[in-house]
């Protein structure tokens, strides 16, 4: 009922190119949103990677390529450049304070060694 | 940590291998959590273990905190493991279990279930792994889910686990949830980093862990103050601003945990003893208990997980105590292996009683000799609150531990396990914590495991906040036992009034000599002024007050903003008020002073109780005016001060601060109720009476009749 736009006429006319213009809008942005719904799922989702060795080496079993040696995430994650390992860990979780550690931390407290758990009496 | 450059192994303790791998049999390697990177990766100088232990194999045979005893170039190294944290269901016991067998290079690809990994380092074998073919591509890649975010799940196996005494574990119990877990935050909602994987944190008492870091998350304000992630906006209508100003959110927030934390760590019997917060329950355990509260640097009572440390030392020369290894109590516990019973029954020997720590003590006289780590022989016992050691002869001397400087407790702050608000400390009002026997305040906490005769020696929680017994119980009586009984009081007192002004009705007004015409001063402009100033400011204080003590907080929002800043003009005013009443001190003390005749009108209640007969004449206050009088210069003194000491809480002992609450709240309901009465005496009850505070001025016939020695006098 809400398409009927009137009596046959300019009025009528402009009704449906009115109408027609925004389902026009509606489809256009549906198929604009379909590429960015993949693109934001491309972000979330980690893409296929190889396994690395300590030596930088793809381990491939189904190829029988380094399938006995285990995997190096330092080389894995870091070597294709994906990932700055180095920047990575110099973060607490991983430095747990060695990143300073010394002999001669504290004069207060000399069996600390460092603000954090390596190194923690 | 041990040092790096060690003059012998006896010096030395936990080693960077140690570390790395599983050096006690009965725990998890320290690396099983640290995932690695760091110092799992790299020697203090820089160096890859594994290469630098190749090229220097002699270094495991030297005293070298980095390499003593260590197989690094046999083992590998930790590299960072990424999937620790970013790999939904990581086994972090397959890393556990790799790492004990000195695989440390294998452990991160059982950790992420790639394969499964033959041989065992630590047996002499060289591991070999064997991938799971189905997580491989065709084109040998493999496709992992990989979270930018970790999950909860990763987080707490560490988290949860390993550091109990960060009560991560309380995080996702689901038999007591933390409100916010429930409502779909997670860890790192509130722990965010950027690249650098500094993590946001928050603080801890204890102030051992990378402080720079302290207060990084966001706090309760952050999100509660602006609606973040659709957080509730606190608006605390029926909390005093005092509690807000001074007790931090997790203390009413964080009323109870239902997982055993770990309260005592002992190593006074040569082997690590924990024991948790629920007795007889074990650390991790389910089991509920109320933390302990202290006051911390921000001026705040916060709740704590306190730890009793008990634990030997040795005095050094330089007055330093250093801590003994195990390995050092370890041959004073054989030597006196007999003479330290068990005292509490369970099952373990307990150095508690006088004997045993002398005994103990002089043990360890005998096997520190020697020790390089000693430069003189003076051991020490440590058990909170003191510091033991041996005098010159051989006695047994004690001393506070804390003015000795050394650590006999550690507070860990707790802030997970946040119950809804309606479970929150003050929701059912101010007896949750102040009513007599509540667990807030008159709660044992545990502050000596185990006294002289093997049993814990308990305080109140009060007592731990150092607020005595009686101040928490007096101040208890005021705002919780009496709370609703105040407010009877006042409405009583309204009640009364009515009936006396419609029983008994105006006073004598019948009797007033219709041959006396015109007015007569009464009060100067000052006096009025004065009086005025006490009405207006009295007024705001009963509003302010009122509703404070009665939780009235949307009143006080409406009127003033919100509670703190009705709590503020409540102390402007106060001074206002605390000024007119000094002022009516000095003005009218002779008017008030107590005459012989007074008795005579105090017998007979002034007439108000219907005695019709004579009453001797007054001055220029009657009897009952000059016992209100100095009713109200005490009790304006009282409450002056006592706001005065409220004002300054921050400065003062918390006892101090409690009496002078508790004075306070009574002094100024009374004076309230008091004051209804002179209202009621300056108007309804005495008509005539009230323009003298306004004009100055009273009926010469209404001067005559009332205070007749006065007028007597004016002529």
């Amino acid at each position: 009922m809400f398409l009927q736009l009137g009596p046959p006429g300019p009025r009528r006319f402009l009704g449906h190119v009115t109408l027609f213009v925004f389902m026009l809008i509606l489809v256009g942005a549906s198929l604009a949103a379909a590429p960015l719904t993949v693109r934001a799922y491309a972000d979330t989702a980690h893409p296929p990677i190889y396994l690395r060795t300590e030596s930088g080496d793809i381990i491939n079993p189904l190829a029988g390529q380094n399938a006995d040696q285990p995997y190096s995430p330092e080389k894995t994650c870091g070597l294709s450049g994906c990932h700055d390992y180095n920047q990575i860990t110099q973060g607490y979780h991983f430095q747990q304070g060695h990143d300073v550690i010394s002999d001669h931390y504290s004069t207060t407290n000399p069996e600390s060694l460092s603000p954090g758990m390596q190194g923690k009496y | 940590m041990a040092r790096k450059v060690n003059q012998s192994p006896a010096e030395m303790d936990l080693t960077e291998w140690d570390f790395a791998t599983q050096f006690d049999p009965a725990m998890p390697s320290c690396a099983s959590c640290h995932p690695g990177g760091g110092g799992m990766e790299y020697d203090r100088q820089g160096n890859r273990y594994d290469q630098y232990l190749a090229a220097h194999p002699e270094l495991a045979k030297t005293p070298d905190g980095d390499y003593y005893q260590s197989e690094w170039d046999k083992s590998g190294v930790l590299e960072a493991d990424c999937l620790l944290c970013h790999l939904p269901n990581y086994s972090w016991s397959a890393r556990m279990n790799q790492l004990a067998n000195y695989n440390l290079k294998w452990a991160a690809t059982v950790g992420a279930g790639l394969g499964e990994v033959q041989g065992s380092v630590r047996a002499g074998q060289v591991p070999v792994v064997t991938y799971n073919l189905r997580l491989f591509n065709q084109d040998g890649t493999v496709s992992l889910n990989i979270v930018k975010s970790p999950p909860d799940a990763n987080c707490l196996q560490c988290h949860g686990f390993a550091d109990t005494l960060k009560r991560g574990l309380t995080w996702n119990d689901p038999q007591h949830p933390d409100v916010h877990n429930a409502q779909g935050i997670s860890c790192v909602s509130c722990h965010p980093s950027g690249i650098d994987h500094n993590f946001a944190k928050g603080n801890t008492p204890t102030e051992t862990v990378r402080n720079d870091l302290d207060n990084t998350m966001k706090s309760c304000q952050d999100c509660h103050s602006t609606g973040y992630l659709g957080a509730t906006i606190a608006m605390h209508y029926n909390i005093p601003a005092s509690h807000l100003q001074t007790i931090a959110c997790e203390t009413c927030h964080i009323p109870s945990l239902a997982v055993a934390g770990r309260k005592i760590l002992d190593i006074s019997t040569g082997a690590e003893l924990q024991l948790s917060t629920v007795p007889g329950t074990p650390v991790g355990a389910p089991g509920q208990w109320m933390p302990d509260y202290v006051k911390e640097s921000d001026g705040k009572i916060h709740p704590v997980n306190r730890m009793i440390l008990v634990w030997f030392g040795n005095r050094n020369a330089d007055g330093h105590v250093v801590p003994l290894f195990l390995k050092e109590i370890q041959p004073a516990c054989d030597l006196v292996k007999g003479q330290v019973r068990d005292d509490n029954g369970d099952g373990l020997p307990d150095v508690n009683t006088d004997a045993e720590i002398t005994a103990m003590l002089k043990a360890l006289t005998k096997t520190l000799v020697g020790n390089p780590r000693v430069d003189k022989i003076d051991p020490v016992y440590v058990k909170d609150p003191y510091l033991y050691s041996l005098d010159g002869n051989g006695q047994l001397t004690k001393e506070d531990v804390e003015a000795a400087g050394v650590e006999a407790h550690a507070n860990f702050a707790i802030s997970h396990d946040v119950a809804a608000p309606g479970q929150a400390l003050g929701a059912g009002g101010c007896k949750d914590c102040h009513a007599p026997g509540s667990q807030f305040f008159f709660g044992p906490v545990m502050l000596d495991p185990w006294n002289s005769s093997g049993q814990p020696t308990m305080q109140t929680r009060a007592s731990e906040l150092g607020i005595s017994n009686g101040a928490a119980t007096f101040l208890g009586f005021a705002v919780a036992t009496m709370r609703p009984w105040w407010g009877i009081l006042l409405l009583l007192v309204l009640l009364a009034v009515v009936l006396h002004f419609v029983v008994v009705g105006p006073h004598w007004s019948e009797a007033a000599d219709p041959a006396e015409t015109g007015t007569i001063e009464r009060f100067a402009w000052s006096e009025r002024l004065v009086h005025l100033a006490i009405l207006v400011s009295f007024v705001l204080l009963a509003i302010t007050g009122l509703s404070i003590l009665f939780g009235w907080g949307r009143l006080l929002d409406s009127l003033f903003g919100s509670t703190g800043e009705a709590t503020l003009w409540h102390s402007a005013v106060g001074i206002v008020f605390f000024a007119g009443v000094l002022f009516m001190a000095i003005r009218w003390w002779r008017d008030g002073l107590l005459a012989k005749t007074d008795w005579g009108w105090l017998r007979h209640f002034g007439g108000y109780l219907g005695y019709h007969g004579e009453l001797p004449p007054q001055g220029r206050f009657n009897a009952g005016q000059k016992l209100y009088f100095w009713g109200v210069i005490l009790g304006g003194l009282g409450l002056g001060i006592t706001g005065v000491l409220l004002i300054l809480r921050d400065r003062l002992p918390l006892s101090v601060v409690f009496v002078a609450g508790g004075i306070h709240i009574i002094l100024a309901v009374i004076g309230v109720a008091a004051v209804i009465g002179h209202a009621y005496l300056g108007t309804f009850a005495n008509p005539g009476t009230i323009q003298a505070m306004f004009t100055g001025k009273v009926t010469r016939a209404w001067a005559k009749l009332h205070h007749g020695g006065w007028f007597a006098s004016m002529h």
